[in-house]
């Protein structure tokens, strides 16, 4: 009983730990004063007013997106590729997953340097492809640690049912391969466009004037300033981003109790 | 005329022999069962069939087509896997017209095509479900449409009825063989369950270590089996090992602690293997033409329904098993018996050696 109850309070105080940082955001947002304090003065939705009609910050989102949307795509596909292509290996799999995940373990600030190093070389630095091509290499590993939690779970079966029936390769991998992945193509898109689109340490090293995306203008922002603008957008940004993942993981659960009353004989 | 013609088939992992030397001709129209202890390479000889398998070396022939070098997709050929492996993401009109679509067939032809597989395997009506809402005994169904819809000239099945509960298992038996003969296709089917084999096939191939043992229809592998692990595999039987040699004239086994007259002559001092089922045995019946008796006790008795299956100890500790007909009335345990038989209703093996003269002798 008393285990109970102590298990119960260390879960609400993780709990509270984890979301506490949050909360303070969340609530300094809706300050009417123009200083970013904890409890907010009086509640207000002037900073809200204030960033949309902020042609700074809009542009910022704008970039942002379309940032987070190409990386994202990118290093999806580049997932997949890599997972599927290491699948088929007869040995020397499992290293070259390992290999591919390794970039995670780097310091930021390294990967930022090393990338300003090679942007440079190309010419490309401050430029947007610059960017989307660094934001590739970032993600690149989340997409890939959860692309391959999907290959993992392929039923090679399935595959080969769909040869003995007639279906050539391209076709077997469109109908049978593809379908059963897409949950975790989907999850490697979604946490690749988390990433990029939350990136700052690096990105910092490679932005220009006209590529400023909304983290590193949130940085400098407050480098300089301590009004409560950053606390809203954070606040919208924490929403959108917990709605899109309530969303994922609704749908993959309905998905999956479908498969495995499928699976069960 | 033949269907599938196998010369020479060996394949191997490492050193592992997973097909070791196969040669086998399955004729237009049979139910042919690869039989076989777990890991002797029936798995791995049917995937070959399929193309999913590369083969070391030897040939398959479907019909007069050399099957090396076509891919899985073009073979003239289904296949049932063991764990049905149907499509999860499409219902079950989808899952069965998955094979015409592939091939090029029609909407609408393929529409009338699934409803009528559908109606062969008794799920008419059931087009729209989702695969998850069957039943175990419903989706192996759905598998065999899947595989049937297309019309391929033979039909391999690699244990398709393992993961079912025994009663569903032996129901699915009989409808499988029945639609076999309804349909005409040749089956190729795997099993390691030896009643499952005797009571589904036309023929039988037993396999050991990627070998085959021997072919033939149920009955001759039961009859006449051709190597001592056939007599062990394929039924109960009751194996007594031992050397010929002649005694009163008489071919003879000695060995097991007793000396029985052989079935057919075999050269003296060479190894045999007497094989005699449990069925053919009498107790304390010995009629005249009874020319190979044994004393023996009897030390356990189990009730099987229209038989009793005796466990008779000899005197020299040979351990026979032996059927008596329930109306026979009940053989005390712990009494003394005379065991009793023909020596034309037992088989013997010598090993490696094909036995011919024993075979007329039947
Ligand atoms: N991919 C593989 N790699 C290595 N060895 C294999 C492979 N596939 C099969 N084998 C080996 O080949 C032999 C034959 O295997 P196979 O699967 O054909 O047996 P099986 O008769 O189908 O057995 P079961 O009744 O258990 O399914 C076994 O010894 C097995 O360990
Ligand atoms: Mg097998």
């Amino acid at each position: 009983m008393l285990l109970k109850i102590l298990g119960r309070g260390w879960l609400v105080a993780s709990f509270g730990f984890l979301l506490a940082p949050i909360l303070v955001v969340v609530g300094a947002s809706f300050t009417s004063g123009s200083l970013l304090t904890f409890p907010p003065e009086g509640f207000s939705f002037r900073w809200y007013q204030e960033i949309v009609g902020d042609e700074k910050w809009m542009a910022g989102l704008t970039t942002s997106l379309n940032l987070a949307f190409v990386s994202a795509l990118g290093s999806t596909a580049a997932a997949t590729a890599a997972a599927l292509g290491i699948r088929r290996l007869r040995r020397g799999g499992t290293a070259t997953g390992f290999l591919l995940t390794l970039p995670l373990a780097v310091p930021k600030v390294a990967v930022g340097l090393a990338l300003l190093g090679l942007v440079v070389a190309f010419a490309l630095n401050g430029t947007m492809s610059g960017l989307m091509t660094a934001h590739l290499i970032i993600t690149m590993p989340y997409a890939f640690v959860a692309v391959s939690a999907g290959v993992a779970q392929l039923d090679r079966f399935q595959e080969e049912a769909s040869r003995t029936l007639g279906a050539g390769p391209v076709r077997t991998f469109v109908m049978v391969t593809l379908p059963q992945l897409a949950p975790g193509i989907a999850a490697a898109f979604l946490f690749s466009t988390i990433v990029s689109f939350q990136e700052v340490s690096v990105t910092l090293f490679l932005v220009g004037p006209g590529t400023n995306t909304l983290p590193v203008r949130m940085f400098s922002h407050i480098l300089d300033s301590a009004d409560p603008a950053v606390a809203s957008i954070s606040a919208l940004v924490v929403i959108a981003t917990y709605v899109l993942l309530a969303l994922f993981v609704v749908v993959t659960r309905r998905r999956e109790a479908a498969g495995r009353k499928g699976v069960a004989l | 005329m033949s269907s599938i013609r196998i010369s020479r088939a060996c394949r191997s992992y490492g050193s592992v022999q997973a097909v070791n030397d196969v040669t086998l001709d399955i004729h237009d129209g049979e139910f042919f069962t690869l039989l076989g202890p777990s890991g002797c390479g029936k798995t791995t000889l049917l995937r070959s069939i399929a193309g999913l398998e590369r083969l070391d070396s030897g040939r398959i022939v479907v019909g007069d087509q050399d099957l090396a070098r076509v891919p899985v997709h073009r073979r003239p050929l289904g296949m049932v896997f063991q764990n049905l492996a149907l499509f999860p993401h499409m219902n079950v009109d989808q899952n069965v017209a998955y094979g015409l679509r592939a091939r090029g067939v029609s909407r609408a032809e393929s529409r009338a095509r699934t409803a009528d597989a559908l109606d062969m395997v008794a799920l008419g009506g059931l087009g729209r479900r989702q695969v998850a809402e069957l039943s175990g005994g419903q989706q192996q169904r759905v598998a065999l449409a899947r595989a049937l819809v297309t019309e391929p000239r033979v039909l391999l099945l690699d244990e398709p009825l393992s993961a079912l509960d025994l009663q569903l298992r032996q129901q699915m038996q009989v409808e499988l063989k029945r639609l076999q003969q309804r349909v005409g296709t040749t089956f190729v089917f795997v099993t390691h369950d030896q009643d499952e084999a005797m009571a589904m096939s036309d023929r039988i191939a037993v396999m050991n270590g990627g070998r085959v043992e021997q072919v033939g229809t149920p009955d001759e592998l039961y009859q006449r089996p051709a190597s001592r692990f056939v007599a062990d595999f394929v039924g109960d039987s009751n194996l007594l090992d031992g050397v010929a040699d002649a005694q009163n004239g008489k071919p003879t086994l000695v060995g097991a602690g007793l000396s029985a007259c052989l079935p057919r002559s075999v050269p003296p001092g060479q190894q045999v293997t007497l094989c005699v089922r449990p069925e053919s045995i009498s107790v304390d019946a010995a009629a005249p033409d009874h020319d190979c008796r044994v004393r023996g006790l009897v030390t356990a008795s189990v009730y099987r329904g229209s038989s009793v299956r005796l466990f008779v100890a000899s005197e020299a500790d040979f351990e026979f098993l032996v059927d008596v007909a329930t109306a026979h009335g009940g053989v005390p345990v712990g009494s003394t018996v005379e065991l009793s038989w023909r020596s034309r209703d037992s088989w013997a093996v010598t090993e490696n050696v094909p036995s011919d003269d024993g075979m007329a002798l039947h």
